[in-house]
């Protein structure tokens, strides 16, 4: 229910309200009476307006409303006005019946329960006979009192008084024994309309015996017995759409706390952080998610094991979590929460979400894997080939080169011969041996062999050696240092002082090559004029070569001078 | 190219396997051994080499330079070393001169 129209419902009812104290009393009346009148009403009236607008989905809080009008019918039950005084004498009580019907059914609509219903079908006949009665027995002077003078009529209406006083009594009991084999959280909900009700079982066992005396089959009670005894039953009367109110608002608290539930998952959503929020918010201590494993054909609990197939019963209900058509959980929960479907599919939507959330941060990880993965072998597969490569370049073409110059050179016989077809083969055997030393620079630049056959120490070596510029070294490797992670560090020691020759102008380099803690770190230092670009393509390749396997890279050159390389990568 | 300088060549094997074989039986004055052998490295051959020949001067040989073989090439206790682009009877005789005589 809108505000836009609860508000003219209040409206409505104050006027209605003063409408029947005017032809029910009048206004000189002690000043109680109108107080309890009114005030028992409004009440009624307004409690339900309040649990209607919060929780619209809700019908104990129209039924409070309608309750409260059904009190105001009943005030002018003895009033002289043709029609209305009738009316008001039939229906007199009959908010009685609502109220029954909220405190056994809420936080449902209906009750659940054959006996419950069956008391409410008993407590509508007394309601109906009483009404019928009182319609067709009353007399022409409208006083009320006359019905009276029928035997039958009095008679008739004073046992549904009783039976139905009796009735109250018997539904009391019965909300009193749904509180006790109610769960935990239905419990906390129905908690304050079972008060209510059991406090108005009790008044109306009192209630019962003024029927008793008004057929002289018990005492008459003396007034200044009944009168405050009257107040108490009227103020515990206002318990009850209290108690309905509270109630309801409950229900209403309890789906706000979905929000903080997503809060609760939003950050590291698990198993468990998601059971404890969820529970928490739906305030369900039973609770249990278990997922569904596609791989396994089954759901699994909180702890991962295998769960037994859920099935709804009397103390869980299994409602589902979907997504798109596939199954993703269940959520096994307290039936009092079924009274709430609203908050049920919301707790089933961070479910979904967290769930959905969850897998796809797997699925996201695993891919990663995978290319991390693919990205390695794929070095791999490279150095692989470069040594193929190089190998293919000793054994075929320079084994041909140095076994053509060697033919070459002993045709071309000894130098002394001054033959010109002599001299001819000798510079022929020297081309091919120049051939040769080509194809050994090519090969190492392609993988050296060094790095192969010696390992990453003596390749570091070598490229020292050669460097233009001295080499200050510090090397301190496993002897076991090889495959990707040497040749890793090789390329990254190579192109430095490739670059190191070519732009800096060092005069200077420190090498510094270390293995510890499965890493191994190699830095190049220089102390040249610095201002090396790490976007260039040289050290872009590098970048991605480390990066491939497994390792960090980076590039210090500040415009003062000085070039540091470094990697860090993990050893195989 | 060696026979035509004073040496004979009298065994020859493709693999490491055939080379112990024949060295055995034939013990040469110099084995020339390459590195680079179908079933095994040469470099591991120098040791199971002298005991099956004991008295064999034993050269290793190899396409690569002496360079990239690092501290493998001194381990491996040939008497020499020769770059296959060095292979010419006067470095042969250099080796076997830097080897001390028996």
């Amino acid at each position: 229910m809108s505000l836009r129209v609860a508000g003219p419902i209040a409206v409505v009812a104050v006027l209605f309200g003063l409408l029947t104290e005017h032809l029910g009393h009048g206004w000189d009346q002690p000043a109680y009476i109108p107080i309890l009148d009114l005030g028992i009403g409004w009440v009624l009236v307004g409690s339900g307006l309040v649990g209607a607008v919060a929780r619209s989905s809700q019908p104990a809080g129209r039924r409070l409303v309608l309750a409260g009008f059904l009190w105001f019918v009943g005030t002018p039950a003895q009033a002289d006005v043709y029609v209305v005084g009738d009316l008001a004498f039939a229906f007199q009580g009959y908010f009685d019946l609502v109220l029954v019907l909220i405190v056994l059914s809420f936080p449902g609509r209906w009750p659940a329960r054959r006996d419950e219903r069956a008391i409410l079908v008993a407590l509508g006949i007394c309601f109906a006979v009483q009404g019928l009665v009182r319609l067709v027995a009353r007399g022409p002077d409208f006083t009320g009192s006359d019905i009276l003078d029928n035997q039958l009529a009095f008679s008739l209406v004073a046992w549904a008084d009783i039976a139905r006083s009796l009735l109250f009594t018997i539904a009391g009991g019965l909300v009193v024994r749904r509180w006790l084999i109610s769960s935990k959280a239905m419990r906390r909900l129905i908690g304050p309309v079972a008060a209510a009700g059991a406090a108005v079982a009790i008044a109306e066992a009192y209630r019962a015996y003024y029927p008793l005396t008004q057929l002289q089959l018990a005492p008459a009670i003396p007034d200044d017995v009944a009168v405050p005894v009257a107040w108490v039953l009227n103020v515990i009367r206002i318990l009850v759409p209290l108690g309905i109110l509270v109630g309801i608002l409950r229900l209403r608290e309890t789906r706000s706390a979905i929000a903080q539930a997503i809060a609760d998952v939003g950050d590291a959503p698990s198993s468990q952080i998601l059971r404890d929020a969820l529970a928490g918010a739906l305030r369900d201590p039973s609770l249990r998610i278990l997922t569904w494993d596609d791989n396994l054909g089954g759901y699994r609990d909180e702890s991962g094991g295998l769960a037994p197939l859920p099935v709804s019963s009397a103390t869980a209900t299994v409602t589902p979590v979907d997504t798109s058509g596939r199954r993703l959980a269940v959520l096994v929960h307290d039936p009092a929460l079924d009274e709430d479907p609203a908050l049920v599919s919301a707790g089933v939507a961070v479910t979904r979400f967290a769930i959905d959330n969850e897998r796809l941060g797997l699925e996201i990880s695993r891919q990663l894997e995978e290319v991390r993965a693919s990205r390695a072998r794929i070095v791999e597969a490279g150095d692989a080939e470069r040594r193929r490569i190089e190998r293919d370049l000793h054994d075929g073409v320079q084994q041909r080169l140095v076994a053509l110059a060697m033919a070459l050179r002993r045709a071309g016989g000894d130098a002394e011969s001054e033959s010109q077809a002599g001299q001819a083969l000798r510079r022929g055997a020297d081309e091919a041996l120049a051939a040769v030393e080509e194809v050994r620079e090519l090969a190492r630049g392609i993988h050296p062999a060094v790095l192969t056959e010696a390992g990453l120490k003596p390749a570091l070596q070598a490229l020292a050696d050669r460097s233009t510029v001295p080499v200050d070294m510090e090397l301190d490797l496993a002897p076991e240092v090889n495959g990707t992670a040497a040749a890793t560090a090789y390329f990254v020691a190579s192109e430095a002082f490739a670059n190191i020759a070519k732009h800096a102008g060092a005069a200077m380099v420190r090498l510094t090559a270390s293995t510890e803690d499965g890493q191994l770190t190699i830095r190049i230092e220089d102390d040249g004029v610095g201002g090396a670009d790490a976007a260039g393509s040289g050290l872009r390749g590098l970048a991605d070569r480390v990066s491939a396997s497994g390792g960090t890279f980076g590039v210090y050159s500040g415009p003062g001078g000085g070039t540091t390389v470094s990697a860090v990568v993990p050893l195989d | 190219m060696l026979e035509a300088e004073r040496y004979e060549v009298i065994g020859e094997a493709a693999t490491g396997a055939t080379a112990l074989d024949e060295a055995a039986r034939l013990r040469p004055d110099i084995v020339l051994l390459d590195v680079g052998l179908p079933d095994r490295s040469g470099l591991e051959l120098v040791e199971p080499l002298r005991s099956a020949a004991p008295g064999s001067v034993i050269v290793l040989i190899s396409s690569r330079q002496a360079g990239d073989y690092g501290a493998r090439l001194p381990a491996a206790m040939a008497d020499g070393f020769l770059d296959k682009t060095e292979l010419t009877p006067d470095a042969l005789q250099d080796v076997l001169a830097r080897r001390a005589p028996p």
